[in-house]
């Protein structure tokens, strides 16, 4: 069994996600300290205090029945095919409280489609380099990350030799590609296309060739750490809010509503906030969220009217 | 320089053109087109499977690989639904390759899933549901996303769709509108695929220097500890890159812009009624034989090639 944390006001509440480095930089104090914490992977990480490495793709939540008050799958669901998805929500479903919120958020195919239709209608009218730059990174928006073969794939290349349009990635996922963002890259780096003649004769020095081999042996026995497979960054599927509320009320839970960004009957969310942006009003990555509450009554949460009162 | 597996020996049709039809197989197809593109067309099968014995008129080739003729031999290639199972720099490769292979203007036809057509149909099937929550508009729905995802995403042979025709979880006139009559493959009532597999292990193909050695690393790799094996001898990546799986998609925008970088001119968006290819009439290769509508609803896009060389590689 995993070790649980408890909130400052006594609450049990877990805490799932897979990666995002400045989500981590905003949030991790927070849900870190008070939340109890499982991170998807599928090669543990070096331990970190409060941190359980489970590979949601197979394993159970290793935590008895009725434990949590609320738990919050923050973009875990498209890294899941939609058997592990509705696997992985009855397991939430079975570690919740009966009354318990279910918080999931993914990337919304539904608003992903809409802006690529509008990218694709403005780039054909006028299809200028900032036009076609907008459309193709709408594109990729919508199956990029499940047919990438190495990790980053197009999307990384796209940022590294600068072809992307900055405004629209400020414009929508600022917080995302913020470190990347901030580093300036308004001067993308010089494409070096040919090799000098003595770089290319280095890879077959005996320095070179020796790490090589060695990298090549530690990815045999650790997992290539390059393919998207086996990060678990690839998308196995997309969501948007009709099919999150199915795969919710197929698992059994009841009340399933679209939220914002802002919005959760997850207790003390104001304290939490986990999906707004500490930078501005505005979400940290965006996204479809929906919540669901696990059938039988609540036990009556501290700083919250009852709703029986009314 | 003569590549040793070129093809010399040409089919030509009635008017003496000399044309190709790439593509990756499909029953109905089959049974609709294939006297007509058996006959007069000069076919490659893209497919990474060993050539069936006794299959003369078609070619299993992966067209990852150069194709196998000489520069300048074919007036026209019908190119059907091969570029979606492709990744960019793939298909970048395949263009140039039609490209090279082609005539001073001879026309190439790509066909392919349309992205934007995608999109649409499921917006609409989400507003639909969201106006009439019926079980049908949900069924629809959720053909809709699988129709945008599941040949994305699937790792095992016929992904999630297969599930749900099994569960009998589809709505036989939408489909049969989204997917034509290739929808009918889909219902397995026949399996082009299992029968190939089978002719194959009758007929063992002679084994290339390539396919021994793989087989070499296989018997390595299952021989291996487990902690160097790790990958799982890799029967989801195997399955990845048989050509089943769409590498991408694309619109008429994205079409029109890749024929364009690599040199092709005259680039013009048809239907599946028509074609500048000589005697198109005739072939009618993308119209189903059951009634005016396409055998498989796609994006069609034509394209000539006008100049000597095709525009330098983007890399």
């Amino acid at each position: 069994m995993l070790t649980v944390t408890r909130t400052p006001d006594d609450l049990v509440l877990l805490h799932m996600w897979r990666d995002g480095d400045e989500y981590v930089r905003q949030k991790g104090e927070l849900f870190l300290n008070e939340w109890t914490n499982v991170r998807f992977v599928a090669i543990p990480k070096p331990p970190v205090e409060n941190v359980h490495y489970v590979d949601l793709s197979r394993e159970t939540l290793e935590f008895p029945a009725d434990t949590f008050d609320a738990a919050n799958a923050y973009h875990i669901l498209e890294h899941l095919t939609p058997e592990e998805g509705a696997r992985f929500v009855a397991e939430v479903l079975r570690v919740l409280k009966p009354g318990g919120v279910f918080r999931v958020s993914v990337p919304d195919l539904e608003e992903i489609c809409r802006s690529y239709l509008y990218h694709l209608g403005v780039a054909s009218q006028d299809p200028s380099l900032h036009n076609v730059r907008r459309y193709r990174w709408t594109v990729m928006e919508i199956f990029e990350q499940m047919v990438r073969e190495k990790t980053g794939g197009r999307m990384l290349e796209a940022l590294k030799s600068g072809d992307y349009d900055r405004e629209y990635l400020e414009e929508k996922y600022s917080d995302v590609y913020r470190p990347l963002l901030a580093a300036g890259a308004e001067e993308p780096p010089a494409s070096n296309d040919s090799p000098s003649r003595r770089r290319r004769l280095s890879r077959f020095t005996p320095k070179a060739l020796y790490g090589r081999l060695t990298r090549r042996i530690r990815r045999r026995a650790t997992g290539d750490r390059k393919d998207p497979g086996v990060t678990k960054e690839r998308v196995r599927w997309m969501h948007d809010r009709l099919s999150l509320r199915f795969l919710m009320e197929e698992a059994g839970f009841v009340e399933i509503q679209q939220k914002d960004f802002k919005q959760s009957d997850i207790p003390n969310w104001e304290r939490y906030d986990l999906d707004c942006s500490s930078l501005a009003e505005r979400p940290i990555d965006p996204s479809v969220f929906v919540e669901g509450r696990k059938p039988g009554s609540s036990a009556p949460v501290p700083d919250r009217p009852v709703a029986a009162r009314s | 320089m003569m590549r040793d597996n070129t093809v010399t020996r040409l089919i030509q049709t009635q008017s003496g053109k000399t044309n190709l039809h790439v593509w990756r197989g499909g029953h109905s197809y089959e049974r609709q087109k294939g006297h007509i593109y058996r006959s007069e067309w000069n076919n490659l099968l893209f497919s990474t499977r060993p050539q069936p014995q006794g299959e003369s008129c078609l070619l299993y080739f992966d067209v990852r690989t150069p194709l196998p003729y000489v520069t300048g031999t074919f007036d026209a290639i019908d190119a059907f639904h091969i570029i979606e199972h492709l990744t960019p720099e793939e298909a970048d490769f395949f263009l140039r390759e039609a490209f090279r292979v082609l005539r001073s203007s001879g026309i190439l036809r790509l066909s392919t899933p349309d992205l934007e057509s995608v999109c649409r149909a499921y917006l609409d099937r989400v507003a639909d549901y969201e106006r009439s929550p019926s079980a049908t508009n949900r069924v629809r729905y959720e053909w809709s996303v699988l129709e945008m995802l599941d040949q994305i995403a699937r790792e095992h042979s016929s992904g999630l769709m297969r599930n749900y025709i099994e569960e009998e979880r589809f709505d036989p006139g939408y489909a049969k509108e989204r997917f034509g009559d290739v929808f009918e493959d889909f219902l397995g009532q026949d399996q082009p695929d299992e029968a190939n597999r089978r002719s194959a292990a009758e007929h063992p193909a002679r084994p290339t220097p390539r396919a021994i050695l793989r087989a070499i690393r296989k018997r390595l790799r299952r021989a291996a500890p487990f902690s160097w094996r790790y990958r799982d001898p890799g029967s989801v990546r195997d399955f990845r890159s048989s050509g089943e799986t769409n590498k991408w998609l694309y619109d008429h925008l994205s079409l029109t812009t890749l024929l364009a970088e690599t040199g092709f001119e005259h680039i013009v968006r048809k239907t599946y009624r028509t074609s500048d290819i000589p005697e198109w009439e005739r072939f009618d290769l993308d119209r189903s034989t059951h009634g005016d509508y396409p055998i498989e609803p796609s994006l069609y896009v034509e394209a000539r090639k006008t100049r000597s060389s095709p525009r330098a590689s983007p890399q």
